[in-house]
């Protein structure tokens, strides 16, 4: 996966860029608040048409404007693709490949992108949801499956939650079947997922750390009997598990059971992470993490997803930084940003771009 | 933009009521209606008026129809013991014109969509229990391969199973003529989940 030039019009602080990139290792620097983090989001929202910190649309619009236009050439497989995400007056996006107008969800299939932030701790530390979406957007990136599952999920259970909140007298809503169904297949996804994740993310975290341990565990809604991967065990695991809160969800009127109900345990020493870690250790986990993603989808897509990574060098002790930057050189294209100094062994083999208030000059 | 007459603006707001047109095009209707001689606009409003006086449903299966029971109900030349359930009516037009099936059909009017506020209350599926005794041998749910849909066909499935009739499920996935390299990823994994044995 390599992003080759990208055109950005009205994105955030961007009124107007154009820029072409390294195959290798490209740094944006600058002050705070010129744009560095921007100019990453342009690029998974490029990709993939969804931001990578989970702004909403509009967000990303320069101020005083209603619609943002995001333009590159994309290699992936092998071959170029001309790829255009706008933000269209009103709300809408129109996506185009090709110059042939596409559904977000065919971005998936040609592109990969794996981004790291300062904000990913929260992905150990923060509330579940984040952890939850966190495997969505990667997971999604791996398996089409797992994307269309994801996708028929939400609107089944878009629909039982509208079922719920009409106080019908009927014991189980019409969309209980169809939600055991795509559920039970998503919570053995995810099972795979997060076990090979599980097992990546300890190795790099061992290495970054020094000798620390990392682990990641899955604790579905649906309780999974003795570790099987049966996908009838699961429902029905599913199904007993959603007659016995049937009551609940009537009077709560809300659905209690289900993979959007999912958790997944970190603990860092065999502490919990959320309760006893330190800044710097979620930092370094959570950039572990991505880059046990980063390896997850080499594998599955067959050629390194785009790595964007934003200030992962802060709150890192040097010894860590240090261990850090010696992966490198496995990855494919990638991009960072940095308020700081660049350490040396890295702007050696890398293209530079200095970012100030919205405009990209390249070095 | 000029004040348009009332007569015109009631035109309009009428045709942007209408599915799939919006205030853009019900404005564009609207003044082709206008150029158009007096009885070509008024064969369309006798055409509407027509429809909605002599069309109504039939009584067996709820499809469209100017008689009672339809023309599909009243036919004996169709098989009698097999029954297709679609959502609309427009859904039964289209099976039809497929020669490969002669049975009846079960138009619902819907499909399960809480968020449109239709519950399974809503649709015409007691009346489908009610037409199912020793006879009918076979029930195909042929709901639109959609989310609404799948949930509706699992839903009659549940009422219909102890009712002893063999469900069958109309297959969902790749069109015909369509070839595997030009479908998209997530229409190929939705085609190999509903997979069958050769």
């Amino acid at each position: 996966m390599q992003v080759k030039n990208v055109k950005i019009i009205s994105f955030r602080n961007f009124k107007s860029a154009e820029t072409e990139f390294s195959a290798g290792v490209n740094i944006f620097y600058g002050e705070n608040g010129s744009g560095k983090t921007n100019l990453l989001e342009a690029l998974f929202v490029l990709l993939l048409a969804r931001s990578p910190r989970g702004a909403k649309d509009a967000v990303m619009l320069k101020e005083g404007t209603d619609v943002f236009r995001l333009e590159g050439t994309v290699t992936a497989a092998g071959r170029d693709h001309q790829v255009a995400v706008a933000y269209l007056d009103g709300g809408r996006k129109k996506i185009t490949l090709n110059k042939s107008s596409i559904r977000t969800a065919e971005l998936y299939e040609h592109f990969a992108v794996v981004s790291a932030a300062p904000d990913d701790s929260e992905i150990l530390s923060g509330a579940p949801a984040r952890r939850r979406d966190f495997i969505n957007i990667y997971l999604a990136q791996a398996s089409l499956k797992y994307l269309a599952l994801l996708i028929d999920y939400q609107k089944a259970l878009e629909q039982k939650r509208s079922f719920l909140r009409q106080k019908s007298s009927e014991k189980e809503t019409p969309y209980d079947d169809l939600l055991v169904r795509y559920g039970s297949q998503m919570t053995l996804e995810r099972t795979h997922f997060i076990q090979t994740l599980n097992e990546t993310a300890a190795r790099h975290y061992e290495k970054i750390s020094d000798g620390q341990k990392l682990q990641m565990l899955y604790s579905p809604s649906v309780p999974i009997p003795d570790g099987s991967s049966s996908l009838e065990k699961i429902e029905q695991s599913f199904r007993a598990r959603l007659a016995k809160y049937r009551e609940r969800e009537r009077v709560l009127e809300t659905s209690l059971i289900g993979p959007h109900r999912d958790e997944i345990e970190f603990s860092i020493n065999e502490y919990p992470a959320r309760t006893h870690s330190s800044q710097g250790e979620l930092r370094t986990a959570a950039i572990a993490l991505k880059l046990a993603v980063f390896e997850y989808l080499k594998k599955y897509r067959e050629e390194p997803p785009l790595l964007l990574l934003d200030e992962i060098f802060a709150e890192l002790d040097s010894g860590r930084r240090d261990r850090l930057i010696e992966s490198f050189g496995q990855f494919g294209q990638l991009f960072l940003t940095t308020a700081a100094d660049i350490p040396d062994r890295l702007a050696r083999q890398a293209r530079r771009f200095h970012i100030e208030k919205g405009v990209v000059i390249p070095e | 933009m000029f004040k348009s007459s009332e007569s015109i603006e009631k035109l309009i707001s009428n045709l942007a009521r209408l599915p799939g047109i919006g205030r853009k095009s019900a404005g564009r209707l609207a003044f082709h209606l206008l150029k158009v001689s007096k009885e070509e606009a008024l064969e369309l409003a006798d055409a509407i008026k027509d429809v909605k006086e002599k069309v109504g449903f039939c009584s067996i299966c709820n499809n469209i129809s100017e008689v009672d029971p339809c023309y599909i109900c009243s036919d004996p030349s169709r098989r009698q013991d097999i029954i297709c359930v679609v959502e609309e009516a427009s859904d039964l037009l289209a099976l039809d014109k497929a020669e490969g099936f002669k049975g009846l059909y079960h138009v619902l009017g819907g499909k399960i969509s809480p968020l449109d506020g239709i519950g399974p209350d809503d649709l015409k599926i007691s009346e489908l229990l009610a037409r199912i005794n020793q006879d009918i041998k076979e029930v195909i749910v042929a709901t639109n391969p959609n989310v609404e849909g799948e949930a509706t066909a699992l839903h009659l499935a549940k009422l219909l199973k102890p009712l002893g009739v063999k469900i069958t499920r109309i297959a969902r996935g790749l069109p015909v003529g369509g070839d595997l390299e030009y479908a998209d990823g997530m229409t190929l994994s939705r085609a190999l989940e509903g997979r069958q044995e050769i």
